[in-house]
């Protein structure tokens, strides 16, 4: 079904130009996509606007981004390996790799949540798809977590005295899946934002929720039982399970992970899609 | 007969005015005993019942007091709201250029020219075509010195000059213009009018919301007078202004 047209009323001398509702146009799943894709060159230039002002002004500039992984790894082998003393080899690699992936999502979804409140005066002013917006700061994130990630695999490599595994041909998937989960969860809080000022603080609370809730910090295999299968299905574990199967054992996913991260990823991306286009059209008014 | 490009429709746009609105707990408790706290809401007919019909090659003044709802007749057309009532046609290949705020989505700390392709882009502009775009825009703002400095160093005037250079570099069909002469100084304002002019010249259609009775006289052939919402003129440029005149006083 096309966008409501009519030709110009009362068919006199004017030529028929074909008028349409703009504000009615483009409202199917197909279109919205196709003018988000058009729009790529914005998505763009939004990421790069975020990624130059990280570092702008500082002397160091882009080498934060390759110094700060490697802070961590100092950090994390001091605490865990000298200090905790740690008897599980390259702990500090373990709880990086969830780290890392964990704080993809934590700082997208935070960034998310406020990023169609914050954009209300560009609304206000130039049309173009909303949903833009959270989609920018969710691949700002991803960018940061693939450079992050380009530092420290290396250096575990070595550290670990291991080979890159044959399973790092999954990681790509992995990564698509927890994308996807990321995408629903910016769509669904950037958009209950426009209503409820109050999700900032929900989500704040929820992700520290979550954040223990996923095997993180802990290896799964010590939670006592019932809890083990249970966590499984913490949305977070499917991907940081995925992620310390191929980096930390060398080996691929098992098939509950893999479930629970497709489950999670693409269940996510379609509830999150959904919602925000079911109420994208007061968006402009509301914000 | 030339073409209709905007045709509205008995078009109203109602705001909800919602004085003490909180979502507050603490105040929501308050308010069962103190009628002051309690939420009213209040019904705002920003535009009621406005029918519009623009050609190709036109070029409308807008005029009404403050609250009038010209800003809000722009932005139904540029499709940013959605009308209470009513509805807003525009030709649908017609690409529309909403020069109601200059230099949205500017970044204090970006250089100019990283705020030209972000400004632009925000306007659906691909790489390509901004790249084909920029030295018309540079030799347009004036600014080609200052363009690999940061945004913050930019006076006000030179902001506007900028954002206004990326603006008009945009060839639209249709021109919505909002008050962008009340703003800048007299050279900024002389550039302004000669763009326009030459906008006129090509046969676009412009859609000029302003307060300054000279800039409409200069540009424009015909005038919509508006007043609490309600469109209560529409037609030659000098009984419109006259009207306007007398509404204000």
């Amino acid at each position: 079904m096309a966008a409501r047209a009519i030709e110009s009323s009362g068919g006199e001398s004017a030529t028929a130009v074909r008028l349409v509702d703009r504000a009615l146009e483009g409202r199917h799943l197909g279109q919205k996509l196709r003018s988000i894709f058009a729009y790529r060159e914005l998505i763009r230039n939004l990421v790069a606007k975020d990624l130059k002002l990280k570092y702008r002004g500082s002397v160091l500039g882009f080498f934060w981004s390759l110094i700060n992984p490697l802070a961590m790894v100092a950090v994390y082998t001091l605490a865990f390996t000298y200090i905790l003393q740690v008897q599980q080899p390259g702990f500090p690699f373990f709880i990086l790799l969830g780290l890392l992936a964990w704080t993809f999502f934590s700082n997208a979804a935070l960034m998310a949540t406020s990023s169609l409140v914050e954009g209300g005066a560009l609304m206000k002013a130039v049309r173009f798809p909303r949903a833009v917006l959270p989609l920018a700061t969710v691949l700002f994130n991803l960018v940061q977590y693939l450079l992050t990630a380009a530092v420290l695999l290396p250096v575990m490599f070595v550290a670990h005295r291991m080979p890159p595994p044959t399973a790092i041909v999954i990681f790509p998937a992995v990564v698509m899946l927890q994308l996807a989960f990321t995408v629903g969860v910016a769509l669904l809080l950037a958009t209950a934002t426009t209503f409820f000022r109050d999700v900032r603080h929900f989500v704040e609370i929820g992700l520290s929720m979550l954040f223990w809730t996923t095997p993180i910090v802990y290896p799964l295999s010590q939670v006592p039982d019932p809890m083990r299968r249970v966590l499984i299905f913490s949305p977070m574990s499917g991907f940081v399970l995925a992620y310390q199967a191929i980096f930390y054992r060398g080996a691929a996913p098992a098939a509950a992970e893999w479930a629970s991260a497709a489950c999670w990823g693409l269940g996510m991306l379609a509830v999150g899609t959904f919602w925000f286009l079911s109420l994208e059209e007061g968006i402009g008014d509301r914000v | 007969m030339t073409s209709v490009l905007i045709n509205a429709e008995a078009v109203s746009k109602c705001f909800y005015l919602r004085h003490n609105r909180t979502n507050d707990l603490k105040v929501r408790f308050l308010a069962v005993f103190h009628q002051r706290h309690r939420e009213v809401v209040e019904e705002f007919w920003a535009l009621r019942e406005v029918s519009l019909t623009v050609r190709r090659g036109e070029a409308v003044g807008i005029v009404g007091a403050n609250g009038s709802g010209k800003s809000t007749l722009l932005r139904l057309i540029a499709g940013l709201y959605l009308p209470t009532s009513g509805r807003v046609l525009v030709a649908a290949r017609a690409r529309i250029g909403a020069m109601i705020e200059l230099g949205v989505g500017f970044h204090p700390e970006l250089t100019g020219e990283e705020n030209v392709y972000l400004n632009a882009s925000v306007y659906g502009l691909n790489r390509p075509q901004i790249d084909a775009l920029y030295p018309r825009i540079l030799d347009y703002s004036g600014l080609a010195h200052f363009m690999d400095t940061p945004l913050k160093s930019y006076s006000t005037g030179m902001q506007l000059r900028l954002g206004f250079a990326v603006a008009a570099s945009l060839d639209p069909d249709i021109l919505l213009l909002d008050e962008i002469f009340a703003v800048g100084d007299a050279a900024f304002q002389r550039r302004c009018a000669d763009t326009l002019a030459e906008f006129r010249e090509r046969g676009k259609t412009i859609l000029f919301v302003s307060h300054a009775a000279a800039a409409v006289q200069a540009v424009c052939d015909r005038v919509c007078v508006l007043d609490h919402g309600r469109l209560c003129f529409d037609g030659p440029v000098e009984s419109g202004l006259a009207l306007y005149d007398r509404l204000i006083r």
